[in-house]
């Protein structure tokens, strides 16, 4: 099939940028989006131009490098899957498709594609971790968790922090993000007695980033390739109040 | 006390205090839709005056009281407001440029409407205070103390009477996603409620809207004169 790609096309950080259109022939519908990306940037490099700078690492949907809108999708229509898991056959003969980076204002464009998204690492860096002491390795099974609670923590804990919820967002918001990795860690044992602080640190460095608020719109939650609901954001915002207000309020640790 | 700075400027904080708000506007506007509704009980007799006009008698029986509750409701209007407008400002400021081509699949109109409907909401309220409270809107349908006779003469104004009824549209929107929302902020939805929480939203603020709108409609249509 040949397509026509429209993709935003910025030198740097401080160029204006602009949409620059390329022929994409003979693709293969089995080839993955990125595989097409690819066989466009071989013919630009045979004559002698600037390759398309699109960020990618695992390209099995796991590392969460790959963002990019496509025709007005993060990650494209499909759902639950990144841009590498998108296949060519989802697409027409002929048809026109653009590409944009990531446009949220706390991941600035380093070129092209790509945008630095390092503000994430920032908030995980604020609390997104379990303080244990160092020794050697505790045995597997000193702590028991159920069934139910080790799954919820597995749902949240697929997020990729490819930050497609954040440039799906009307508002700029990172909260679905930020809640998978406040609600992954607060839900389980060990992450516990770190909930307070660790909700409290990492929605203050949420806001300090400059990311915006949820007003419920719910884009987020189909445009996230791991399918993180946003009862996550819910939970998040609860264990916030309790944090700053209850545990203020009743001098207490916030626990019910 | 630094706890309620550093909790308001938060962006969970702000919207802790949008759905509070909201929520004691949406308490609010149950009681005064209920009290609407007895326009319907009719202009009363010679001896006995409108049941609205008695309602509206026992609203005033303690006037410190009603000043009260008034401050009360003007301070939660103006926090919720002041609150969704800064809100509103570090939501567009996260914004990078505007995608070239983007295809919401969730945000409706109901989401996207919340802020300018919002205003013209408050556009409303502060207009149908001057109309029905303070009497200066249309002066010359207004006798002070004689609420079922200046609703009556008012919405017979099939203008008047539109207005209404266009602000009650607007308030269905703003009531659906802002109950809605308020589960969401407040923390305590859940998707396996998420439908119900949807219904409920739909039905309380069809309730409220069918409530108020059947005032105008009602004088209109002459069901009450």
């Amino acid at each position: 099939m040949n397509l026509t790609l429209r993709v935003w096309r910025q030198k740097g950080p401080q160029d204006k940028g602009g949409f620059v259109d390329y022929p994409a022939k003979d693709v293969s519908p089995d080839s993955s989006f990125l595989e097409m990306l690819d066989r466009v940037n071989e013919e630009l490099e045979s004559r002698g131009e600037e390759p398309i700078a699109f960020d990618h690492d695992c390209r099995e949907g796991i590392c969460g490098m790959c963002s990019m809108m496509i025709n007005g999708y993060p990650h494209g229509l499909e759902k639950g899957t990144t841009a590498c898991q998108l296949h060519m056959r989802h697409f027409s003969d002929g048809q026109t498709i653009t590409i944009e980076p990531w446009r949220v204002k706390p991941f600035p464009i380093v070129r092209d594609l790509i945008t630095d998204r390092t503000a994430f690492d920032r908030i995980i860096q604020a609390g997104g971790y379990v303080s244990v002491n160092t020794g050697s390795a505790p045995e597997a099974n000193m702590i028991p968790i159920s069934k139910e609670i080790a799954d919820a923590a597995f749902d949240v804990a697929a997020c990729i922090g490819c930050g497609a919820c954040a440039a799906s967002c009307p508002n700029g918001s990172a909260m679905l993000f930020v809640s998978a990795k406040v609600t992954h860690l607060n839900g389980l044992p060990q992450g516990e007695p770190e909930l307070l602080e660790r909700t409290r640190r990492m929605v203050e460095q949420m806001d300090a980033e400059g990311f915006g608020n949820c007003s419920n719109h719910r884009e987020c939650e189909v445009a996230c390739p791991k399918e993180i609901q946003m009862r996550n954001i819910s939970k998040m915002n609860r264990d916030f109040i309790r944090s700053s207000v209850l545990s203020r309020v009743f001098g207490t640790n916030g626990k019910s | 006390m630094s706890w309620v700075s550093t909790f308001y400027g938060s962006s969970i904080g702000k919207k802790t205090i949008v759905a509070v708000t909201g929520a004691i506007m949406v308490l609010f506007l149950i009681g005064h839709m209920l009290g609407n509704l007895q326009v319907f009980a009719g202009p009363g007799t010679a001896t006995e005056p409108a049941k609205l006009d008695e309602y509206a008698e026992l609203l005033r029986f303690e006037i410190g009281i009603l000043w009260a509750i008034r401050v009360a409701l003007i301070t939660t209007v103006v926090l919720h407001i002041i609150t969704v407008v800064k809100l509103r400002a570090e939501n567009s400021a996260a914004r990078g440029q505007n995608y070239a081509v983007r295809h919401y699949q969730r945000a409706n109109a109901f989401s996207r409407s919340m802020f300018w409907g919002g205003l013209a909401l408050f556009a409303y309220i502060v207009y149908h205070i001057l109309h029905l409270t303070a009497g200066v809107a249309h002066a010359n349908l207004f006798e002070h103390g004689h609420v079922y006779a200046n609703v009556i003469r008012s919405f017979q104004q099939p203008l008047i009477a539109g207005v209404y009824v266009v602000a009650t549209v607007c308030l269905y929107f703003h009531l659906f996603h802002g109950v809605v929302s308020l589960f969401q902020t407040l923390g305590v939805s859940h998707p396996r409620h998420l439908q119900a929480v949807e219904k409920f939203g739909h039905a309380l603020a069809a309730i409220i809207v069918i409530g108020f709108a059947s005032v105008p409609i009602g004088v209109l249509l002459g069901v009450v004169k």
